[in-house]
């Protein structure tokens, strides 16, 4: 690819990310018989009830690995477009096919430096095989919380 | 070796020549080109295997009172007894460094094992070094061989660590028992989603170079750091970063809840355990040897109610996981040689996921604890883990085989993730809940 069409690719990523688009998220791969993500900064998801777009802006250690990961996360309400503050976002890792999570179970992020941004961890995925970052994000108001889940396949 | 030595080696670099077989035998050989992998392994258990004094003391009683000739040394200084450097062990203080321990030319020219226990496997002793990279980087230091033995994606690489980590002792009791441990888990099984190898959890890798030479790729590189239980008590390179990952491995093996009940005429307290990440039994290895306590304090203000544990694992009513063993007339047993009889009271690996399995029980222990009124409030409790128990470690020292100064030393860890704190102002029944 040239350097000029490089460069237009870049440009429209970054607008279409600036206006609050997401990408294509990258194919899923295979973590013992099950679908894993593959990790890139920026992957988003939308949460389970339609609510939350949760986007993992970033992680240490990238892609997630076998030891203590932080992760950086920004959280829209996509009704009133609101970014969702730390105290509303709770983070549980978890080994679905192991049925256990980790040490401590959960997490509740702080500030992150970036605007609007919540940092979570270190969580120590442990064990090698597929680990899920379960995001609980909880709406202003009595309302259940709604969960999206990335999951990676930890090497180890 | 002192640490100006050891530093002069790490710097001097990747050979360009073929290893001579005196080369290959020194570890410090093969740190010029695998500087980090050396380093990993100069602060393991594997380097400290003969050094380490608990053994050393151990295996000079066992000399005297039971004749075990090379029964400890075949998998605690298996280059030193191969290379005719010692017979029993006993004259290991004479031996030299780079024969010491559970050296790189050992494991790596391993070749086939040929049992489950007792050092049941043989080293090819022809220069090949073994490993687990399907497509070895070609070196003039060596040749290389891809070994399933040695890929920590095979289960079959479990047989290596096995042979030696399991052991029969001569009067033919299963003393040690973590790699039939494993083969009884979900982790062992080829067709389970959680199969994983001992090097699989044991050996973490990442992104890195093998060797330190020019061309290499970036592989998985495996630590050789093996942190498990055991740590060194001696001066000895890199214990601190040692003792850290201890600790890590530590705190995520037990998964651990505590809730309270209150009842008419008091309150219930029940502790729940479950071994989620050990992949083994636990405690493990020398489960003989080890104790594993609960600790529990419950109090009002700054006065104890109720405690358990506190006085350490020997207390009565103490909820204690170790291997209870005697001797032939039915007396606790504390060296290995006199073991007649095993009772195992260890939290086991898990066998299954389906709760209606009986196994499935079997990982999930509780106890309860009766507190009576007024209700504490605060409990707090935590699962505590001395490697090597003190009386063991007592009986060596008043058989004068043992300098009670290093067993002042053994440490006992509390393990992180059953560290639990109940407060009744929280209004919840379980420590923790949200």
């Amino acid at each position: 690819m040239s350097d000029v069409r490089l460069f237009l690719l870049g440009l429209v990523s970054s607008a279409a990310l600036a206006c609050g688009g997401t990408t294509e998220p990258p194919p899923a791969v295979k973590c013992g018989g099950a679908a894993a993500d593959t990790y890139v900064a920026g992957l988003a998801k939308t949460s389970e009830g339609g609510k939350f777009d949760v986007t993992l802006l970033d992680s240490v250690l990238a892609p997630p690995d076998r030891g203590e990961n932080t992760f950086t996360l920004k959280v829209r309400e996509n009704a009133s477009g609101t970014m969702m503050a730390p105290d509303a976002i709770e983070v549980r890792p978890w080994m679905p096919q192991h049925g256990h999570g980790s040490t401590p179970p959960s997490f509740v992020p702080v500030a992150g430096t970036e605007a609007n941004s919540s940092v979570v961890g270190p969580i120590n995925f442990f064990m090698p095989g597929l680990w899920e970052l379960r995001v609980l994000v909880t709406p202003a108001g009595d309302q259940p919380a709604e969960r999206t889940v990335f999951a990676f396949c930890v090497e180890g | 070796m002192s640490k100006v030595s050891l530093l002069l080696v790490f710097l001097a670099g990747c050979t360009d020549a073929a290893l001579t077989r005196e080369e290959r035998l020194d570890p410090q050989s093969c740190a010029g080109c695998h500087p980090t992998t050396v380093r990993e392994w100069s602060g393991s258990m594997h380097a400290y295997s003969s050094v380490d004094p608990v053994f050393r003391a151990m295996n000079a009683r066992g000399q005297r009172e039971a004749q075990l000739g090379s029964f400890c040394v075949k998998c605690h200084a298996p280059v030193a007894l191969a290379e005719g450097a010692t017979t029993d062990g006993t004259n290991l203080d004479q031996v030299p460094a780079h024969l010491q321990g559970i050296t790189c030319v050992f494991c790596h020219e391993i070749d086939a094992v040929t049992g489950t226990h007792d050092a049941a496997l043989t080293r090819a002793n022809d220069g090949v070094m073994r490993g687990g990279i399907a497509d070895p980087f070609e070196t003039p230091a060596h040749e290389s061989q891809y070994s399933p033995l040695h890929d920590r994606k095979t289960l079959e690489s479990s047989q290596i660590c096995g042979s030696c980590h399991d052991i029969v002792t001569p009067r033919g009791v299963a003393l040690e028992r973590g790699f039939e441990e494993w083969k009884g888990s979900l982790y062992s099984s080829p067709s389970s989603i959680e199969r994983v190898s001992c090097q699989g959890c044991h050996m973490p890798s990442k992104d890195g170079r093998v060797a330190d030479v020019e061309g290499a790729p970036v592989r998985r590189l495996k630590s050789h750091a093996f942190p498990a239980v055991d740590q060194a008590l001696t001066p000895f390179p890199e214990i601190e970063a040692q003792a850290a990952l201890i600790e890590q491995e530590l705190a995520t093996v037990l998964q651990a809840s505590l809730c309270v009940y209150p009842f008419a005429n008091g309150s219930t307290v029940a502790i729940t355990l479950e071994n989620i990440a050990a992949g083994h039994h636990f405690p493990s290895g020398a489960s003989h040897d080890r104790r594993a306590w609960l600790e529990l304090v419950a109090t009002i203000g700054d006065r104890t109610v109720f405690s358990s544990g506190v006085d350490g694992p020997s207390a009565p009513d103490t909820w204690l996981f170790r291997d209870h063993v005697t001797k032939d007339d039915g007396t606790e047993a504390l060296m290995f040689w006199d073991v007649a009889h095993v009772e195992p009271s260890i939290l086991p690996a898990p066998a299954t996921r389906d709760p209606l399995d009986p196994r499935f029980a079997a990982t999930h222990r509780t106890r309860t604890f009766s507190i009576p009124k007024p209700t504490p409030e605060v409990i707090r409790a935590r699962i505590r883990l001395q490697p090597i128990a003190s009386e063991v470690l007592d009986s060596l020292v008043a058989s004068g085989d043992l300098d009670p100064a290093i067993a002042a030393r053994m440490p006992i860890h509390d393990l992180r993730s059953t560290v639990m704190e109940w407060r009744a102002a929280d209004g919840k029944f379980c420590a923790g809940e949200r």
